[in-house]
């Protein structure tokens, strides 16, 4: 073995206080909670026995990025129906009345951009994580970062106009 | 106008479902015990272990004998790594017949990922410490799928060095090398200096904002936990914290539950705290300094 990185996360403690919201961010992007955390945990279990020999202090965005790609990769095999229902973003069903119509307005914003965006904003707006610290995490420069955001809020913004003009 | 920054703040907290973390550390112990990479199965894409695929982010399996040629978004090869069953009591080895670091008992059941040159002892994954390889005799294991020599060889590169009680272990016969890039040991089956600082993972104060004596009530916390989570290929020995501001000062964290913690009380005047966190193992090398911010206020 050349370089035996130990695991670099504690378990216990990324469970207890980033597992959660991971979840959260996985769902989001990908438009699927209930496979979110089946995901999160096959990211975690690889980054656990394999981890990448990079170090990685944002492992939070990395287990996010990971399992979103890996579900991404999944959807694509399967059928164009299931496919049309994830981009929707939310289950009609599982909405709250507590959420407002405004929420189906930028969810269905979001999923109309690409991944590499879609993970951006995840992290930086439901996670809070600087450009800085994301970049960390996906092994990418700030740069690189700035411009995905930059370019999800300008798509988000354009989008969001032609919903307020809808009606 | 749309403030999108705001909007998508605010859009995606409500929307956000959390995990329930419930279990999890659990399931995901039992299943790296198990030999579980969480890969998907061979015939599913191999693309998920490449985030962002042209965007320049490569991330590669720990592991030379594992190839490097599994991290260009091409379904990793398949490779020789199979799960064995120990067949008699016997100590795991930092090396190939090198100094017992663990032991297994009969019926164990652990991943294999290469063998030595000469095929009498096999690296395996040390399911009770996932980062670590440990080495076993050949004899002392029932393969289950590949035969010895259709393993990948590997060597013992960068011998682990464990617990610093082990009574077989002779002592550090050599100086403390220069701090910096790490130097590549020579295969050698004794224990090489540790020279590897350990690795700040989180930092953080909890809460971020403390309230001066004369405020503090339940809604105003008047102390602060400074937290650093820290990993070391041998161990982490302790942690220090100092913080400047109107009141400089240092202290050591204490251990607590996995991590190092530090307990600060406001002083009576407004400002920035940045306390500075340093962890360092045995063998006093630091970590690099991770800051952390506070602030004080004093509403009256």
């Amino acid at each position: 073995m050349t370089a035996q990185v130990k695991a670099q996360v504690d378990l216990d403690h990324f469970v207890a206080h980033e597992y959660p919201q991971v979840v959260a961010a996985v769902g989001l992007i990908t438009g699927n909670r209930q496979d979110a955390a089946d995901a999160v945990q096959d990211a975690l279990v690889g980054f656990l026995s394999k981890p990448p020999t990079r170090p990685v202090a944002n492992v939070s965005a990395w287990i996010t990025v990971v399992a979103s790609n890996r579900m991404r990769d999944q959807y694509r095999r399967k059928d164009a129906e299931r496919r049309a229902l994830a981009k929707v973003g939310i289950d009609p069903e599982s909405m709250t009345d507590a959420v407002h119509s405004l929420d189906v307005d930028v969810m269905a914003a979001l999923s109309e951009l690409p991944l590499q965006q879609r993970q951006v904003c995840t992290l930086h707006y439901l996670m809070d994580q600087s450009v800085d610290t994301i970049a960390d995490g996906l092994g990418v420069t700030p740069g690189t970062v700035k411009t995905q955001l930059h370019r999800a809020r300008k798509a988000l913004a354009a989008r969001l106009r032609r919903e307020d003009h809808r009606g | 106008m749309v403030d999108v920054d705001e909007l998508l703040r605010t859009t995606l907290k409500r929307v956000a479902e959390p995990g329930d973390p419930t279990g999890v550390a659990d399931a995901i112990r039992s299943r790296l015990a198990a030999g579980d990479t969480g890969a998907p199965d061979p015939q599913s894409s191999g693309t998920w272990w490449l985030p962002w695929a042209g965007a320049g982010l490569v991330v590669a399996v720990a592991g030379g004998a594992l190839g490097a040629s599994g991290m260009l978004g091409r379904p990793a090869p398949v490779v020789a790594e199979t799960m064995i069953t120990v067949s008699a009591t016997t100590s795991g080895l930092d090396c190939p017949a090198g100094s017992p670091v663990t032991s297994f008992a009969a019926g164990d059941r652990v991943l294999a990922i290469a063998r030595s040159d000469d095929g009498d002892f096999l690296a395996v994954r040390d399911g009770y410490d996932y980062g670590r390889t440990v080495w076993l005799p050949t004899r002392s294991v029932a393969l289950d799928a590949v035969g010895v020599d259709e393993m990948p060889v590997d060597g013992c590169l960068q011998p682990v060095v464990t617990r610093e009680s082990s009574p077989e272990r002779p002592p550090a016969p050599q100086p403390q090398p220069e701090p910096g890039p790490k130097p590549k040991p020579a295969p050698a089956p004794g224990p090489a200096p540790d020279t590897t600082a350990p690795t700040p993972l989180q930092w953080w104060a909890d809460p971020s904002t403390i309230h001066c004596p004369s405020n503090v009530g339940p809604a105003f916390p008047g102390t602060t936990t400074i937290h650093l989570l820290a990993s070391d290929n041998v161990g982490v020995a302790s942690a220090t914290v100092a913080w400047s501001g109107a009141a400089s000062g240092s202290g050591s964290m204490t251990a607590s539950s996995g991590e190092w913690r530090f307990s600060y009380t406001a002083p009576a005047t407004s400002g920035a705290i940045t306390f500075t966190v340093t962890a360092r193992d045995a063998a006093g090398n630091a970590s690099a300094p991770r800051s952390v911010p506070v602030t004080v206020t004093c509403l009256f």
